[in-house]
């Protein structure tokens, strides 16, 4: 019933997205780090009860990575977790949208749903059957990164579903009658996501910010669906589909060196070829904000994406960049929270994240306003955008977020699921594999003025890019006051212009008007 | 919405398979450490023992849901629920959420018809932080007419961001109020309506704190890494205090009654495609009738593999989408067909085949091979479904809150593996009745717009 669950409204008290900025690290914090914490909070308010002190906190780290290499170079990782007889195997490509070709933007995630659209042995229909009755659940997919064939499943199942996985990842027919099929639920799927005011936000936001960069495009587009063939498909598969570029993660009840024999029998067959190496086009270089206003006539909301190029994951400078924006916008305790939601009243929600990403990610700052405090909203998240970048978090604010980081981890290895997420990210991004230990080390040593320093160097509001999708007449020429603004259709034809109206020096102006 | 079996089902997901595996999932679920116990002012309490990893999970659940509100009061609930994280006694406004947070946890609460819940995991050093927390919140939550402005505003965004703003989500709402019609219980939606938020006083607030938020109207459940022995001192010591007081049982008005099928067609600015609900009165989750429409719905719409999935999107291509379900509720239920269609295909087309199928089943049954795969699937939905801390504290008290009993949990399984082709027969010869049913069509665009084609 999990198709299900995607129509049934569950009223959340907050955002999934804070759920899921949950972030990690373990072993209990010093005392020290305590301490101050809770001090912070008795000086606040000394009448009130304190709340109680933690117990003495018990390590966890992520339970040893077993590694073995199929003869054609395909590297098997296995991690024990027997607490229930459950395993997930997810077999890794290292080529995503990054290796899309130009003309085909998207070529990797239609390759992903093709693969379970039937094989050289089985159909579709067979396909689904087989693996349903066995009260598993397949699926493919792509990201930025990779692209994924996962399977979950009752332990004992372990074989018969990785002879499904590898012949669904390895044998694609790629029909033409599938992908006909294929090709009109997509056409149909895109016209939707059209009328999704965050899906037109997150794909203008990513395309103005990248350009000809790979992470620019974040779907395909029906002149792609339209153009392209099987025999595009079945190219891209046999490129990138070999030993050399993937590897597998498997967790759960199982034996290392049966998962490694079961890998050989099921995936051994498959070429070597060799590691595919992306090619990462400049995104355009920015030195001034710009504000582009994507206009949805009759739009209750404004959706809002703010941020600027930042960082590479592998980058050792990710993790005090990942604590400043802790302090400002990682979760529900964030500043950028704290201050739109629960104070000002203008959003559900207000958050800011560090993608995670192989070549330079991203940093950016979103939520969704009512219209009426567009501007508004856009005012104080300059104001939160300028504080981090000028000036060191305050010494409690610190504490909090490094604890938060370091402390949750525990949260993070709880289920063999979650235990293969964190095995994908260490191969994904080159990352040790003590890295999971030593980030949680490397989290509590940073100091403030390290914060600051990286969060000067990539949070940057005077030379951001703005996205809002909403209704243009209502706040567009408002929004002068914080830099030049661009009135765009959805289709991108340009409506209107602003010119900048900023106060002479640049500054964001951090406007405060009344709570409406 | 989002009721309590079907979450299980979905984080699960279902089963059935080899004799072995049945048994395999069968002890796992059999030998969940289950231990209960209740205080002097009737608050009752669940503890599941887990030391897989040093995490504990913390739920509240309390027996008040949008079911209870008055009309002119929708959306009461879950506004109160926001209430709960804006500060008590020794806690101040916004700490609910940064003491967990900076402590390495995570929380949140949900409220759905049948009851409103609340929930941390914590490392589990951090237990006595989220009881303690839970506790002053219960005895002595701080109302005030700023936090409630503030978080009235907050749940009117929230409504347009997920509900107005999107396409097809009012379709979700009206569908209930449709099929329900004079049941308000559960025909208005838990968000609410805006005009009701907007005048909603403080004093009916406060009110309602007083009336639901009493330790003998709740279940407090504990899963994961901790000793029973432990947290029942903590309980005590937290909770012991809070006085109980009367609350008053639900009245359960008479049920839903339909005479003639119901259609209604409605439109949707944001949708691009046509799409349609379908509705049946169905009895109560836990019915006996209940567990075979479950597998049903299962056959019908679970997974890639199953006949309106394979036959409306793969085989007629004239569906983008369809699901199937029952909704799980408490009290009187649905089982609901939800379907986008194709471009260029109307909403009639997909309902005359599902009408076949059902006509087909009622007739003629499943066959054994999908009986028995509906069973697999809902066989490793438990094994699955149950691995985190936070579901299985979340599945026990429900359980408990619901029901009387959280180890009733245990033997659930047993009911949905009895289910018998024949059952299933009965079923769909009792309830997919013409009269009993709702359709409503969603059409994109806006009904003028449509008028002066």
């Amino acid at each position: 019933m999990t198709i299900w669950l995607r129509f049934r409204l569950a009223v959340v008290g907050l955002s999934a997205m804070f759920l899921l900025a949950a972030c990690g690290g373990s072993k209990g914090s010093s005392s020290a780090e305590t301490q101050t914490a809770q001090d912070a909070q008795a000086k606040a308010q000394p009448e009130r009860q304190l709340p109680p002190a933690p117990s003495e906190a018990k390590d966890v780290s992520l339970p040893p990575v077993q590694i073995a290499e199929l003869e054609n170079r395909l590297q098997v990782n296995t991690i024990v977790a027997d607490q229930l007889p459950v395993v997930y195997a997810t077999l890794v490509v290292r080529s995503g949208g990054e290796s899309d070709p130009a003309k085909l933007p998207g070529l990797s995630a239609l390759v992903a749903q093709m693969l379970k659209e039937g094989t050289t042995k089985r159909s579709s229909a067979k396909i689904a059957e087989e693996i349903e009755f066995l009260g598993a659940d397949l699926w493919a997919s792509s990201d930025e990164e990779n692209t994924y064939v996962g399977v979950r499943a009752l332990a004992e199942q372990f074989d018969l579903v990785m002879d499904i996985l590898a012949e669904v990842a390895g044998k694609p027919a790629f029909s033409n009658k599938e992908l006909d099929k294929l090709k009109r639920r997509e056409l149909d799927r895109l016209a939707l996501s059209e009328r999704e005011p965050q899906y037109i936000a997150r794909r203008t936001f990513y395309r103005q910010l990248y350009g000809p960069h790979p992470y620019g495009t974040v779907d395909t587009n029906p002149p792609a669906v339209k153009r392209v063939r099987r025999r595009d498909m079945a190219r891209w598969h046999r490129e990138h589909f070999v030993g050399k570029n993937a590897f597998l993660v498997v967790t759960g009840d199982v034996d290392p060196v049966q998962v490694a024999e079961t890998a050989q029998k099921t995936l051994g067959a498959w070429n070597a070829g060799k590691r595919a190496v992306p090619t990462y086009n400049e995104p355009p270089q920015r030195s001034d904000r710009s504000i582009l206003v994507v206009d949805r006539p009759g739009s209750v909301q404004s959706v809002i994406y703010i941020g600027n190029l930042a960082i590479a994951r592998a980058n050792r400078e990710w993790i005090p960049l990942k604590v400043a924006n802790q302090v400002l916008g990682g979760s529900a305790a964030s500043r950028l929270f704290m201050d739109l939601r629960e104070k000002r009243s203008l959003t559900y929600g207000a958050y800011s994240a560090v993608s995670e990403r192989v070549d330079i990610g991203p940093f950016v700052a979103y939520a969704s306003v009512r219209t009426e405090v567009t501007s508004e909203a856009i005012g104080a998240f300059f104001e939160h955008l300028e504080r981090i970048n000028q000036e060191p978090a305050d010494p409690e604010e610190l504490v909090n977020a490094k604890r938060y980081l370091s402390d949750s981890f525990p949260l993070r290895v709880d289920t063999p699921g979650k235990l293969s997420e964190l095995v994908v990210e260490l191969r994904t991004f080159g990352l040790p594999d003590d890295y999971w230990d030593r980030y949680r080390q490397w989290i509590r040593k940073t100091s403030a003025s390290e914060a600051q320093y990286v969060a000067r160097n990539y949070i940057r509001p005077k030379d951001s890019l703005v996205v809002i999708v909403g209704q243009a007449a209502d706040f567009a020429q408002s929004l002068q006051q914080f830099g030049p603004v661009t009135v765009v259709s959805p289709d991108g034809e340009v409506k209107a212009r602003f010119e900048d109206k900023r106060p002479k020096a640049g500054t964001s102006g951090a406007q405060r008007g009344p709570i409406q | 919405m989002g009721t309590a079996l079907g979450v299980l089902l979905a984080t699960a997901t279902l089963f059935v398979g080899s004799q072995a595996i049945a048994e395999q999932s069968t002890t796992a679920l059999s030998n969940l450490q289950v231990s209960r116990a209740s205080l002097e002012n009737g608050l009752r309490i669940v503890m599941n023992q887990d030391h897989t990893v040093p995490t504990v999970a913390v739920s509240v659940y309390y027996d008040v849901g949008s079911r209870r509100e008055a009309k002119g009061r929708s959306g009461f609930a879950h506004l109160f629920e926001h209430m709960m994280f804006q500060g008590s006694a020794n806690v101040g406004k916004g700490e609910h959420f940064s003491l967990i947070i900076n402590r390495g946890g995570s929380a949140n609460g949900t409220t759905s018809n049948d009851r409103t819940n609340y929930f941390e995991t914590l490392p589990s050093n951090e237990l006595a932080l989220g009881l303690w927390l839970e506790a002053d919140r219960m005895r002595s939550l701080s109302i005030t007419q700023e936090n409630f402005e503030n978080q009235r505003m907050t749940v009117m965004e929230e409504r347009r961001q997920r509900i107005d703003n999107q396409p097809y989500i009012p379709s979700m709402l009206r569908i209930n109020e449709l099929a329900y019609g004079d049941y308000w219980p559960y025909a208005h939606s838990t968000i609410g309506d805006m005009q009701d938020l907007i005048d909603a006083p403080l004093e009916a607030v406060q009110e309602f704190f007083k009336t639901y938020y009493a330790p003998n109207n709740a279940v407090l459940s504990i899963s994961g890494d901790f000793s029973p022995e432990e947290a029942m001192r903590l309980v005590e010591k937290y909770f012991g205090e809070i006085p109980a007081r009367e609350t008053p049982a639900f009245s359960e008005p008479p049920a839903p009654e339909q005479s003639a099928e119901r259609t209604e067609t409605m439109y949707d600015a944001n949708a691009t495609l046509p799409a349609f609900h379908f509705a049946y009165h169905i009895p109560p989750n836990r019915s006996p009738d209940h567990y075979a429409l479950e597998i049903l719905a299962l056959v019908l719409g679970d997974g890639e593999s199953s006949r309106l999935y394979q036959t409306l999107v793969k085989q007629e291509e004239i569906c983008q989408d369809v699901t199937v379900g029952t909704d799980d509720r408490r009290g009187p239920d649905l089982f609901s067909v939800w379907a986008v269609m194709a471009s260029g295909h109307a909403p009639k087309e997909a309902q005359n085949i599902i009408l076949s199928e059902l006509a087909a089943i009622a007739s003629k049954g499943v066959t054994d091979r999908e009986l028995e795969k509906a069973k697999n699937r809902i066989h490793a939905a438990f094994v699955f479904g149950l691995q985190s801390n936070m579901a299985r504290s979340q599945h026990l008290a429900e359980y408990e809150l619901y029901w009387g009993d959280a180890n009733l949990l245990k033997l659930e399984l047993d009911y949905y593996l009895a289910v018998s082709a024949d059952d299933i027969k009965r079923v769909a010869n009792t309830y997919f009745k013409a009269n009993q049913r709702t359709v409503l069509d969603v059409m994109p665009g806006t009904a003028l717009a449509s008028e002066e084609k």
